[in-house]
Protein backbone atom coordinates (compact mmCIF):
# COMPACT_ATOMS: atom_id res chain seq x y z
CA UNK A 1 0.00 0.00 0.00
CA UNK A 2 1.22 3.71 -0.76
CA UNK A 3 2.78 5.38 2.41
CA UNK A 4 3.47 1.79 4.31
CA UNK A 5 6.42 1.62 6.39
CA UNK A 6 9.32 -0.45 4.81
CA UNK A 7 10.79 -2.40 7.12
CA UNK A 8 14.22 -4.06 6.06
CA UNK A 9 18.17 -4.80 5.90
CA UNK A 10 20.01 -1.54 4.08
CA UNK A 11 22.44 -2.56 0.94
CA UNK A 12 24.78 0.58 0.67
CA UNK A 13 26.17 1.63 -2.51
CA UNK A 14 28.09 4.60 -3.86
CA UNK A 15 27.52 7.42 -6.15
CA UNK A 16 27.12 7.40 -9.79
CA UNK A 17 25.01 3.84 -9.82
CA UNK A 18 24.01 3.54 -13.22
CA UNK A 19 21.08 1.49 -15.03
CA UNK A 20 23.29 -0.62 -16.69
CA UNK A 21 23.93 -2.21 -13.28
CA UNK A 22 20.65 -1.68 -11.48
CA UNK A 23 19.23 -4.20 -14.30
CA UNK A 24 21.95 -5.31 -17.65
CA UNK A 25 19.83 -5.54 -20.84
CA UNK A 26 20.95 -8.43 -21.17
CA UNK A 27 18.66 -9.50 -18.72
CA UNK A 28 15.38 -7.27 -19.70
CA UNK A 29 14.46 -10.29 -22.47
CA UNK A 30 12.91 -11.93 -19.54
CA UNK A 31 9.97 -11.72 -17.57
CA UNK A 32 10.09 -9.34 -14.98
CA UNK A 33 9.79 -11.82 -11.90
CA UNK A 34 12.83 -13.54 -13.86
CA UNK A 35 14.78 -9.99 -14.49
CA UNK A 36 14.42 -8.75 -10.76
CA UNK A 37 16.64 -11.34 -9.61
CA UNK A 38 19.55 -10.24 -11.58
CA UNK A 39 19.12 -6.81 -9.96
CA UNK A 40 22.24 -4.94 -9.17
CA UNK A 41 24.12 -7.69 -10.85
CA UNK A 42 27.22 -6.39 -11.87
CA UNK A 43 28.01 -4.37 -8.44
CA UNK A 44 26.56 -6.88 -6.12
CA UNK A 45 26.20 -10.60 -8.01
CA UNK A 46 24.08 -11.99 -4.55
CA UNK A 47 21.77 -8.81 -4.34
CA UNK A 48 19.42 -10.80 -6.36
CA UNK A 49 19.32 -13.95 -4.22
CA UNK A 50 20.05 -12.48 -0.33
CA UNK A 51 17.62 -9.07 -1.45
CA UNK A 52 14.66 -9.29 1.84
CA UNK A 53 11.16 -8.10 1.43
CA UNK A 54 11.04 -4.52 2.57
CA UNK A 55 14.78 -4.31 2.24
CA UNK A 56 16.35 -0.43 1.26
CA UNK A 57 19.47 0.34 -0.82
CA UNK A 58 21.00 3.37 0.49
CA UNK A 59 23.21 5.43 -2.41
CA UNK A 60 25.00 8.48 -2.59
CA UNK A 61 24.72 10.72 -5.68
CA UNK A 62 22.84 10.51 -8.57
CA UNK A 63 21.59 7.08 -8.44
CA UNK A 64 20.00 5.65 -11.34
CA UNK A 65 22.38 7.76 -13.91
CA UNK A 66 22.36 5.97 -17.85
CA UNK A 67 19.62 4.80 -19.51
CA UNK A 68 15.27 5.53 -19.40
CA UNK A 69 14.70 1.95 -19.09
CA UNK A 70 11.82 1.59 -16.00
CA UNK A 71 12.74 -2.24 -15.95
CA UNK A 72 15.51 -0.33 -13.05
CA UNK A 73 12.80 0.46 -10.94
CA UNK A 74 10.81 -2.21 -11.65
CA UNK A 75 13.68 -4.71 -10.62
CA UNK A 76 13.87 -3.01 -7.73
CA UNK A 77 10.41 -3.45 -7.01
CA UNK A 78 9.92 -6.87 -7.95
CA UNK A 79 12.98 -8.15 -5.96
CA UNK A 80 11.93 -6.61 -2.98
CA UNK A 81 13.37 -3.46 -2.40
CA UNK A 82 11.25 -1.22 -0.13
CA UNK A 83 12.58 2.26 -1.18
CA UNK A 84 15.51 4.10 -2.42
CA UNK A 85 17.21 6.44 -0.63
CA UNK A 86 19.49 8.30 -1.77
CA UNK A 87 21.58 11.84 -1.96
CA UNK A 88 20.46 12.70 -5.11
CA UNK A 89 18.67 10.69 -8.31
CA UNK A 90 19.56 11.04 -12.31
CA UNK A 91 15.84 12.84 -13.73
CA UNK A 92 14.75 9.98 -15.82
CA UNK A 93 14.86 7.54 -13.14
CA UNK A 94 13.53 9.31 -10.56
CA UNK A 95 10.50 10.51 -12.90
CA UNK A 96 10.19 6.46 -13.52
CA UNK A 97 10.57 5.90 -9.63
CA UNK A 98 7.57 8.05 -9.39
CA UNK A 99 5.51 7.22 -12.14
CA UNK A 100 5.88 3.34 -10.85
CA UNK A 101 4.58 4.21 -6.97
CA UNK A 102 8.08 3.34 -5.90
CA UNK A 103 9.22 5.46 -2.73
CA UNK A 104 12.96 7.54 -4.12
CA UNK A 105 13.84 9.43 -0.89
CA UNK A 106 16.30 12.09 -0.93
CA UNK A 107 18.14 12.17 2.06
CA UNK A 108 21.11 13.85 3.28
CA UNK A 109 24.68 13.32 2.94
CA UNK A 110 24.96 12.69 6.73
CA UNK A 111 21.93 10.14 7.00
CA UNK A 112 23.80 8.11 3.97
CA UNK A 113 27.22 8.24 5.77
CA UNK A 114 25.34 7.02 9.27
CA UNK A 115 24.10 3.95 7.73
CA UNK A 116 25.97 1.00 7.02
CA UNK A 117 25.07 -2.39 5.68
CA UNK A 118 22.59 -4.86 7.01
CA UNK A 119 21.38 -2.07 9.34
CA UNK A 120 18.16 -2.86 10.47
CA UNK A 121 15.77 -0.02 8.72
CA UNK A 122 11.82 1.25 9.15
CA UNK A 123 11.03 4.01 6.64
CA UNK A 124 8.08 6.02 6.92
CA UNK A 125 8.05 7.30 3.11
CA UNK A 126 4.98 10.15 4.12
CA UNK A 127 6.06 10.69 7.01
CA UNK A 128 9.57 12.18 6.49
CA UNK A 129 11.40 9.77 9.13
CA UNK A 130 14.02 6.47 9.07
CA UNK A 131 14.34 4.68 12.30
CA UNK A 132 17.51 3.51 12.16
CA UNK A 133 16.95 0.57 14.56
CA UNK A 134 20.46 -0.96 14.74
CA UNK A 135 22.13 2.20 15.47
CA UNK A 136 19.00 3.61 17.58
CA UNK A 137 19.28 7.00 15.54
CA UNK A 138 16.30 8.59 13.65
CA UNK A 139 16.60 10.46 10.65
CA UNK A 140 14.65 13.08 8.91
CA UNK A 141 13.75 14.17 4.97
CA UNK A 142 11.90 16.91 3.32
CA UNK A 143 8.40 15.69 2.47
CA UNK A 144 7.76 15.05 -1.19
CA UNK A 145 6.17 18.17 -3.66
CA UNK A 146 3.15 17.99 -5.42
CA UNK A 147 2.26 16.41 -7.73
CA UNK A 148 4.86 13.90 -6.49
CA UNK A 149 2.96 13.42 -3.48
CA UNK A 150 -0.50 12.48 -4.82
CA UNK A 151 1.00 10.44 -7.66
CA UNK A 152 3.04 8.56 -5.11
CA UNK A 153 -0.56 8.25 -3.01
CA UNK A 154 -2.76 6.49 -5.88
CA UNK A 155 0.05 4.29 -6.71
CA UNK A 156 1.90 5.61 -9.44
CA UNK A 157 1.14 7.90 -12.20
CA UNK A 158 -1.23 5.91 -14.26
CA UNK A 159 -4.11 5.64 -10.92
CA UNK A 160 -3.21 9.38 -10.04
CA UNK A 161 -4.27 10.09 -14.00
CA UNK A 162 -7.23 7.47 -13.79
CA UNK A 163 -8.49 9.71 -10.43
CA UNK A 164 -8.03 12.73 -11.97
CA UNK A 165 -9.83 11.63 -14.99
CA UNK A 166 -12.85 8.93 -14.62
CA UNK A 167 -14.35 7.81 -17.35
CA UNK B 1 12.83 39.35 -20.35
CA UNK B 2 15.62 37.77 -21.52
CA UNK B 3 15.48 34.00 -21.97
CA UNK B 4 17.21 31.15 -23.59
CA UNK B 5 16.02 29.45 -26.83
CA UNK B 6 14.96 26.34 -24.21
CA UNK B 7 12.62 28.41 -22.35
CA UNK B 8 11.54 30.23 -25.49
CA UNK B 9 10.31 26.44 -26.76
CA UNK B 10 8.64 25.81 -23.67
CA UNK B 11 6.96 28.92 -23.01
CA UNK B 12 5.37 28.19 -26.88
CA UNK B 13 4.63 24.81 -26.67
CA UNK B 14 3.15 25.52 -23.13
CA UNK B 15 1.25 28.95 -23.83
CA UNK B 16 2.53 30.43 -20.94
CA UNK B 17 4.93 33.58 -20.59
CA UNK B 18 8.17 34.47 -19.07
CA UNK B 19 9.52 30.76 -17.90
CA UNK B 20 12.31 30.83 -15.28
CA UNK B 21 14.66 27.37 -14.50
CA UNK B 22 13.01 25.33 -11.47
CA UNK B 23 9.28 26.21 -12.80
CA UNK B 24 6.77 23.47 -13.84
CA UNK B 25 5.15 23.84 -17.44
CA UNK B 26 2.92 21.62 -19.19
CA UNK B 27 3.61 21.42 -23.30
CA UNK B 28 2.13 19.92 -26.48
CA UNK B 29 4.31 17.16 -27.90
CA UNK B 30 5.49 17.02 -31.65
CA UNK B 31 7.23 13.94 -31.53
CA UNK B 32 7.05 10.70 -29.81
CA UNK B 33 7.58 7.36 -30.35
CA UNK B 34 8.05 3.51 -28.04
CA UNK B 35 10.78 1.59 -29.26
CA UNK B 36 10.63 -2.46 -29.11
CA UNK B 37 12.74 -2.67 -25.41
CA UNK B 38 10.34 -0.39 -23.86
CA UNK B 39 7.34 -1.77 -25.50
CA UNK B 40 6.00 -4.07 -22.91
CA UNK B 41 6.20 -1.28 -19.89
CA UNK B 42 4.45 1.12 -22.49
CA UNK B 43 1.18 -1.24 -23.71
CA UNK B 44 0.52 -2.13 -19.97
CA UNK B 45 0.49 1.67 -19.05
CA UNK B 46 -1.04 2.76 -22.13
CA UNK B 47 -4.26 0.51 -22.27
CA UNK B 48 -5.05 1.25 -18.82
CA UNK B 49 -5.54 4.51 -19.49
CA UNK B 50 -7.77 3.51 -22.90
CA UNK B 51 -5.21 3.14 -25.33
CA UNK B 52 -6.28 5.85 -28.03
CA UNK B 53 -3.56 7.58 -29.60
CA UNK B 54 -4.36 11.58 -29.25
CA UNK B 55 -2.42 12.07 -32.92
CA UNK B 56 -0.89 9.15 -35.08
CA UNK B 57 0.56 11.82 -37.39
CA UNK B 58 3.12 12.81 -34.50
CA UNK B 59 3.69 9.49 -32.97
CA UNK B 60 5.69 6.00 -34.16
CA UNK B 61 6.62 2.99 -33.32
CA UNK B 62 10.49 2.14 -33.82
CA UNK B 63 12.84 -0.90 -33.99
CA UNK B 64 16.44 0.04 -33.35
CA UNK B 65 17.77 -1.92 -30.17
CA UNK B 66 17.80 -5.48 -32.40
CA UNK B 67 16.26 -4.89 -35.95
CA UNK B 68 17.42 -8.58 -36.57
CA UNK B 69 16.47 -10.66 -33.57
CA UNK B 70 19.21 -13.35 -32.17
CA UNK B 71 17.29 -14.94 -29.87
CA UNK B 72 13.44 -16.20 -30.32
CA UNK B 73 12.30 -13.73 -27.30
CA UNK B 74 13.51 -10.95 -29.36
CA UNK B 75 11.98 -12.47 -32.26
CA UNK B 76 9.00 -12.23 -30.23
CA UNK B 77 9.02 -9.03 -28.73
CA UNK B 78 9.76 -7.40 -32.80
CA UNK B 79 6.15 -9.47 -33.67
CA UNK B 80 4.58 -7.60 -30.51
CA UNK B 81 5.20 -4.64 -31.73
CA UNK B 82 4.25 -4.73 -35.31
CA UNK B 83 0.95 -6.17 -34.14
CA UNK B 84 0.39 -3.62 -31.80
CA UNK B 85 1.27 -0.82 -34.41
CA UNK B 86 -0.77 -2.25 -36.55
CA UNK B 87 -3.60 -2.53 -34.23
CA UNK B 88 -2.98 1.50 -32.88
CA UNK B 89 -2.88 2.34 -36.57
CA UNK B 90 0.75 4.23 -36.10
CA UNK B 91 3.67 3.61 -38.38
CA UNK B 92 6.71 1.58 -37.58
CA UNK B 93 10.07 3.52 -38.73
CA UNK B 94 12.90 0.87 -38.54
CA UNK B 95 15.55 2.54 -41.08
CA UNK B 96 18.50 2.91 -38.04
CA UNK B 97 18.96 4.68 -34.99
CA UNK B 98 16.29 6.91 -34.15
CA UNK B 99 18.26 9.76 -33.67
CA UNK B 100 19.94 9.91 -36.39
CA UNK B 101 16.65 8.49 -38.40
CA UNK B 102 14.85 11.51 -37.13
CA UNK B 103 17.23 13.32 -39.18
CA UNK B 104 17.39 11.19 -42.13
CA UNK B 105 13.73 11.48 -42.34
CA UNK B 106 13.18 14.84 -41.47
CA UNK B 107 11.68 14.85 -38.78
CA UNK B 108 13.92 16.04 -35.91
CA UNK B 109 13.45 20.12 -36.04
CA UNK B 110 13.67 23.27 -34.72
CA UNK B 111 11.01 24.41 -32.35
CA UNK B 112 9.98 20.70 -31.54
CA UNK B 113 9.14 18.97 -28.79
CA UNK B 114 10.28 15.20 -28.65
CA UNK B 115 9.71 13.21 -25.93
CA UNK B 116 9.97 9.68 -25.10
CA UNK B 117 11.65 6.86 -23.85
CA UNK B 118 15.60 6.71 -24.71
CA UNK B 119 18.23 8.73 -22.69
CA UNK B 120 20.00 9.82 -26.23
CA UNK B 121 16.75 11.77 -27.00
CA UNK B 122 18.96 15.07 -26.49
CA UNK B 123 20.91 14.46 -29.77
CA UNK B 124 18.02 16.30 -31.77
CA UNK B 125 18.99 19.39 -30.01
CA UNK B 126 21.87 19.33 -32.68
CA UNK B 127 18.84 20.60 -35.37
CA UNK B 128 17.14 22.99 -32.86
CA UNK B 129 14.66 20.68 -30.99
CA UNK B 130 13.77 20.62 -27.50
CA UNK B 131 14.56 17.06 -27.29
CA UNK B 132 13.82 15.11 -23.92
CA UNK B 133 13.66 11.89 -22.67
CA UNK B 134 10.77 10.56 -20.20
CA UNK B 135 10.32 6.76 -19.26
CA UNK B 136 7.60 4.37 -21.04
CA UNK B 137 5.07 4.95 -18.33
CA UNK B 138 5.25 8.81 -19.03
CA UNK B 139 5.29 8.53 -23.14
CA UNK B 140 2.04 6.76 -22.45
CA UNK B 141 0.57 9.33 -21.11
CA UNK B 142 1.73 11.72 -24.04
CA UNK B 143 0.53 9.45 -26.57
CA UNK B 144 -3.27 9.70 -24.24
CA UNK B 145 -3.05 13.17 -24.16
CA UNK B 146 -0.93 14.61 -26.11
CA UNK B 147 1.02 16.55 -23.52
CA UNK B 148 4.10 16.39 -21.14
CA UNK B 149 5.05 18.45 -18.11
CA UNK B 150 8.57 19.20 -17.47
CA UNK B 151 10.68 21.15 -15.07
CA UNK B 152 12.36 24.03 -17.06
CA UNK B 153 15.87 23.29 -16.82
CA UNK B 154 18.89 26.05 -16.01
CA UNK B 155 21.34 26.14 -18.91
CA UNK B 156 25.09 25.92 -19.05
CA UNK B 157 26.46 27.33 -21.63
CA UNK B 158 29.62 26.00 -23.82
CA UNK B 159 31.56 28.63 -26.11
CA UNK B 160 33.93 26.37 -27.64
CA UNK B 161 36.49 28.42 -29.78
CA UNK B 162 40.27 26.91 -31.75
CA UNK B 163 40.86 24.69 -34.21
CA UNK B 164 41.03 20.63 -33.80
CA UNK B 165 44.31 19.50 -35.22
CA UNK B 166 44.19 16.07 -37.60
CA UNK B 167 42.98 13.11 -36.13
CA UNK B 168 41.23 14.94 -32.88
CA UNK B 169 37.90 15.32 -33.38
CA UNK B 170 34.76 16.60 -32.06
CA UNK B 171 34.05 13.55 -29.70
CA UNK B 172 37.24 14.58 -28.08
CA UNK B 173 35.65 17.87 -27.38
CA UNK B 174 32.98 16.61 -25.63
CA UNK B 175 35.67 13.96 -23.83
CA UNK B 176 37.73 17.05 -22.51
CA UNK B 177 34.04 18.36 -21.23
CA UNK B 178 33.44 15.27 -19.09
CA UNK B 179 37.34 15.44 -18.00
CA UNK B 180 36.65 19.07 -17.01
CA UNK B 181 33.97 19.01 -15.33
CA UNK B 182 32.97 15.45 -14.86
CA UNK B 183 35.72 14.98 -12.02
CA UNK B 184 33.30 14.08 -9.00
CA UNK B 185 29.95 13.17 -11.39
CA UNK B 186 29.41 12.95 -14.94
CA UNK B 187 26.53 13.89 -14.32
CA UNK B 188 27.74 17.42 -13.82
CA UNK B 189 24.48 18.52 -15.83
CA UNK B 190 21.84 16.81 -14.07
CA UNK B 191 18.62 18.52 -15.18
CA UNK B 192 19.89 21.03 -16.82
CA UNK B 193 20.34 22.27 -20.55
CA UNK B 194 23.85 21.83 -22.14
CA UNK B 195 24.03 24.57 -24.99
CA UNK B 196 27.30 24.71 -27.30
CA UNK B 197 28.22 27.75 -29.08
CA UNK B 198 31.16 29.50 -30.84
CA UNK B 199 33.17 29.34 -33.65
CA UNK B 200 34.04 25.81 -33.71
CA UNK B 201 30.69 24.78 -33.44
CA UNK B 202 30.24 26.99 -36.17
CA UNK B 203 32.39 25.09 -38.41
CA UNK B 204 31.70 21.67 -37.11
CA UNK B 205 29.50 19.62 -39.46
CA UNK B 206 25.67 18.35 -38.70
CA UNK B 207 27.33 14.70 -37.77
CA UNK B 208 29.72 16.65 -35.73
CA UNK B 209 27.06 18.76 -34.10
CA UNK B 210 24.81 15.30 -33.26
CA UNK B 211 27.59 13.86 -31.44
CA UNK B 212 27.76 17.23 -29.03
CA UNK B 213 24.41 17.04 -28.45
CA UNK B 214 24.37 13.24 -27.72
CA UNK B 215 26.86 13.47 -25.23
CA UNK B 216 25.26 15.62 -23.37
CA UNK B 217 22.98 12.73 -22.36
CA UNK B 218 26.25 11.20 -20.20
CA UNK B 219 26.43 15.14 -18.64
CA UNK B 220 23.02 14.03 -17.66
CA UNK B 221 21.12 16.77 -19.64
CA UNK B 222 17.33 17.28 -19.65
CA UNK B 223 17.94 18.72 -23.29
CA UNK B 224 21.09 19.83 -25.20
CA UNK B 225 21.30 22.54 -27.86
CA UNK B 226 23.06 24.22 -30.38
CA UNK B 227 21.60 27.44 -31.96
CA UNK B 228 19.91 26.24 -36.08
CA UNK B 229 22.25 28.65 -38.33
CA UNK B 230 22.77 28.69 -42.00
CA UNK B 231 24.35 25.24 -42.37
CA UNK B 232 21.65 23.83 -40.41
CA UNK B 233 19.00 25.75 -43.35
CA UNK B 234 20.56 24.82 -46.16
CA UNK B 235 22.10 21.47 -45.43
CA UNK B 236 19.12 19.78 -43.52
CA UNK B 237 15.76 21.89 -43.18
CA UNK B 238 15.78 23.45 -46.80
CA UNK B 239 16.32 19.81 -48.51
CA UNK B 240 14.76 17.50 -45.78
CA UNK B 241 12.28 19.17 -43.34
CA UNK B 242 8.64 19.18 -44.74
CA UNK B 243 6.86 19.96 -41.48
CA UNK B 244 6.52 22.84 -39.80
CA UNK B 245 9.41 24.38 -37.68
CA UNK B 246 10.29 27.30 -35.92
CA UNK B 247 13.77 28.79 -35.29
CA UNK B 248 14.26 30.08 -31.55
CA UNK B 249 17.20 31.92 -30.19
CA UNK B 250 19.05 32.44 -26.75
CA UNK B 251 19.42 36.17 -26.03
CA UNK B 252 22.32 37.54 -25.64
CA UNK B 253 21.91 38.74 -22.15
CA UNK B 254 19.98 35.43 -21.45
CA UNK B 255 21.06 33.89 -17.32
CA UNK B 256 23.02 31.04 -17.67
CA UNK B 257 24.07 28.79 -14.55
CA UNK B 258 27.40 28.32 -15.94
CA UNK B 259 29.11 29.54 -18.89
CA UNK B 260 32.95 28.00 -19.90
CA UNK B 261 34.80 28.96 -22.89
CA UNK B 262 36.24 26.17 -24.46
CA UNK B 263 39.81 26.08 -26.42
CA UNK B 264 40.46 23.37 -28.22
CA UNK B 265 43.84 24.56 -29.56
CA UNK B 266 46.57 21.53 -29.02
CA UNK B 267 43.64 19.21 -27.73
CA UNK B 268 44.56 15.93 -27.79
CA UNK B 269 42.83 12.79 -28.84
CA UNK B 270 41.15 11.23 -25.50
CA UNK B 271 39.76 7.89 -24.38
CA UNK B 272 37.49 7.66 -21.63
CA UNK B 273 38.14 4.30 -19.05
CA UNK B 274 36.52 1.71 -17.54
CA UNK B 275 33.68 2.47 -16.02
CA UNK B 276 32.91 6.14 -16.64
CA UNK B 277 31.76 8.34 -18.99
CA UNK B 278 33.91 11.19 -17.07
CA UNK B 279 36.85 9.15 -16.57
CA UNK B 280 39.12 10.55 -19.23
CA UNK B 281 42.38 10.10 -20.03
CA UNK B 282 44.91 11.87 -22.33
CA UNK B 283 45.34 8.88 -25.35
CA UNK B 284 49.43 9.34 -24.72
CA UNK B 285 48.47 7.65 -21.25
CA UNK B 286 46.32 5.28 -22.71
CA UNK B 287 48.80 3.70 -25.64
CA UNK B 288 49.23 0.23 -25.66
CA UNK B 289 46.38 -0.98 -23.12
CA UNK B 290 44.96 -4.29 -24.49
CA UNK B 291 41.78 -4.81 -26.50
CA UNK B 292 39.94 -7.92 -27.73
CA UNK B 293 36.88 -6.06 -29.85
CA UNK B 294 36.49 -2.74 -31.28
CA UNK B 295 33.64 -1.26 -32.13
CA UNK B 296 32.88 1.86 -34.79
CA UNK B 297 29.24 2.93 -34.32
CA UNK B 298 26.42 3.99 -32.30
CA UNK B 299 24.04 7.51 -31.92
CA UNK B 300 27.28 8.98 -30.71
CA UNK B 301 29.45 8.50 -33.56
CA UNK B 302 27.94 5.89 -35.97
CA UNK B 303 27.23 9.01 -38.80
CA UNK B 304 29.05 8.89 -42.86
CA UNK B 305 31.72 11.50 -41.41
CA UNK B 306 32.88 9.06 -38.77
CA UNK B 307 33.20 6.03 -40.89
CA UNK B 308 34.98 8.25 -43.15
CA UNK B 309 37.90 9.44 -40.92
CA UNK B 310 38.13 5.79 -39.60
CA UNK B 311 38.53 4.13 -43.39
CA UNK B 312 40.55 7.04 -44.04
CA UNK B 313 43.04 4.99 -41.55
CA UNK B 314 42.28 1.91 -42.58
CA UNK B 315 42.28 2.03 -46.10
CA UNK B 316 45.13 -0.69 -47.52
CA UNK B 317 45.62 -2.03 -43.97
CA UNK B 318 44.38 -4.55 -42.20
CA UNK B 319 43.60 -4.73 -38.69
CA UNK B 320 45.52 -6.48 -36.12
CA UNK B 321 45.06 -10.51 -35.91
CA UNK B 322 44.70 -10.61 -32.46
CA UNK B 323 41.71 -7.97 -31.97
CA UNK B 324 37.72 -7.89 -33.90
CA UNK B 325 36.46 -4.89 -34.91
CA UNK B 326 32.37 -4.47 -35.70
CA UNK B 327 31.64 -1.23 -37.58
CA UNK B 328 27.84 -0.41 -37.26
CA UNK B 329 26.31 2.37 -39.24
CA UNK B 330 23.46 4.41 -37.71
CA UNK B 331 21.36 3.92 -40.25
CA UNK B 332 20.65 2.46 -44.08
CA UNK B 333 21.11 5.64 -45.38
CA UNK B 334 24.40 6.29 -43.89
CA UNK B 335 25.18 2.38 -44.76
CA UNK B 336 24.46 3.18 -47.99
CA UNK B 337 26.30 6.39 -48.50
CA UNK B 338 29.35 4.61 -46.95
CA UNK B 339 28.94 1.84 -49.31
CA UNK B 340 28.70 4.14 -52.40
CA UNK B 341 32.06 5.74 -51.18
CA UNK B 342 34.08 2.72 -51.20
CA UNK B 343 34.15 2.62 -47.17
CA UNK B 344 32.29 -0.78 -46.36
CA UNK B 345 35.04 -2.08 -48.98
CA UNK B 346 37.38 -0.79 -46.72
CA UNK B 347 36.55 -2.30 -43.60
CA UNK B 348 35.97 -5.45 -45.39
CA UNK B 349 39.20 -5.66 -46.91
CA UNK B 350 40.26 -4.41 -43.39
CA UNK B 351 38.82 -7.85 -41.90
CA UNK B 352 36.18 -5.80 -40.12
CA UNK B 353 32.97 -7.13 -39.62
CA UNK B 354 30.03 -4.45 -40.98
CA UNK B 355 26.77 -5.14 -39.03
CA UNK B 356 23.45 -3.72 -39.61
CA UNK B 357 22.09 -3.72 -36.30
CA UNK B 358 22.02 -0.14 -35.07
CA UNK B 359 22.35 0.18 -31.84
CA UNK B 360 24.45 -3.28 -31.99
CA UNK B 361 26.82 -3.47 -29.74
CA UNK B 362 26.87 -0.41 -27.84
CA UNK B 363 23.99 -1.80 -25.54
CA UNK B 364 25.03 -5.41 -25.74
CA UNK B 365 22.72 -6.50 -28.44
CA UNK B 366 26.04 -7.70 -30.95
CA UNK B 367 29.48 -8.44 -29.82
CA UNK B 368 29.03 -9.27 -26.36
CA UNK B 369 31.88 -9.38 -24.16
CA UNK B 370 32.90 -12.88 -22.02
CA UNK B 371 34.73 -12.01 -18.59
CA UNK B 372 37.89 -10.12 -18.30
CA UNK B 373 37.50 -9.07 -22.62
CA UNK B 374 37.58 -5.36 -23.17
CA UNK B 375 36.57 -3.72 -26.15
CA UNK B 376 37.44 -0.33 -27.23
CA UNK B 377 34.53 1.69 -28.51
CA UNK B 378 33.10 4.97 -30.30
CA UNK B 379 29.74 4.46 -28.27
CA UNK B 380 27.78 6.63 -25.78
CA UNK B 381 28.47 4.77 -22.11
CA UNK B 382 31.49 2.52 -20.91
CA UNK B 383 29.55 1.45 -17.36
CA UNK B 384 30.22 -2.28 -16.01
CA UNK B 385 28.30 -4.86 -17.66
CA UNK B 386 27.05 -2.99 -19.73
CA UNK B 387 28.48 -4.97 -22.95
CA UNK B 388 28.51 -8.18 -21.17
CA UNK B 389 30.14 -9.99 -18.30
CA UNK B 390 30.37 -7.73 -15.03
CA UNK B 391 34.23 -8.22 -15.37
CA UNK B 392 34.64 -7.14 -18.91
CA UNK B 393 36.12 -3.78 -19.80
CA UNK B 394 35.06 -0.45 -22.27
CA UNK B 395 37.30 2.31 -23.35
CA UNK B 396 35.67 5.04 -24.93
CA UNK B 397 37.14 6.95 -27.91
CA UNK B 398 36.48 8.98 -31.37
CA UNK B 399 36.51 7.31 -34.68
CA UNK B 400 39.96 7.88 -35.69
CA UNK B 401 41.58 6.66 -32.38
CA UNK B 402 39.73 3.49 -33.09
CA UNK B 403 41.00 3.02 -36.21
CA UNK B 404 44.77 3.40 -35.24
CA UNK B 405 43.92 0.98 -32.29
CA UNK B 406 42.35 -1.68 -34.53
CA UNK B 407 45.49 -1.55 -37.15
CA UNK B 408 48.23 -1.43 -33.79
CA UNK B 409 45.42 -4.42 -31.80
CA UNK B 410 46.15 -2.21 -28.47
CA UNK B 411 44.96 1.39 -27.97
CA UNK B 412 46.92 3.60 -30.01
CA UNK B 413 47.40 7.44 -30.87
CA UNK B 414 45.74 8.14 -34.03
CA UNK B 415 48.37 11.01 -34.81
CA UNK B 416 51.44 8.36 -34.69
CA UNK B 417 49.32 5.56 -36.41
CA UNK B 418 48.61 7.64 -39.62
CA UNK B 419 51.98 9.95 -39.45
CA UNK B 420 54.39 6.54 -39.70
CA UNK B 421 52.68 5.25 -43.13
Amino acid sequence: MPGETVRGLAWTFGDDVDTDTIIPSQYMRKSPDEYARHAMEPLAPEFGEEVGEGDVVVAGTNFGIGSSREQAVIALDLAGVGAVLAESFARTFFRNAINEGFPVIEVDESTVASIDRDDELEVEPFGGTIRNVTKDETYTFEPFDEPIQSILEAGGAIPYYQSEHPE
Amino acid sequence: MSHTATEKMLQDAGNVDDLAPGDTVEVDVDVSWVHETQLEIFKEKFEEVGGEVWDDAKCMFMIDHFPVPTSQEQADRLGDLREYAAEKGVDVVSVGIKHQAWRMLGIGRPGAIMAGPDSHTPTAGALGAFSTCVGPTDTALVWKTGRIWVTVPETIRFDVTGELDPYVTVRDIGFAILEKFGEDTSYFANNCTVEYAGDTVTRTSLDGRQTLCNMGTEMGVTNAYIQPDERLREEYLEPKVDADYQIFETDEDATFKERHEIDVEGLSPKVAYPHSPSNVHDVEEAEGIEIDQLFLGSCANGHLEDLRLAASILKGEEIHPDVELIVTPATDEIRKQASAEGLIDTFLQANARVSSGYCSVCPGYEGILGADEVCLSTSTRNYRGRMGHRNSEIYLCSPATLAASAIEGEIADPREVDDAR
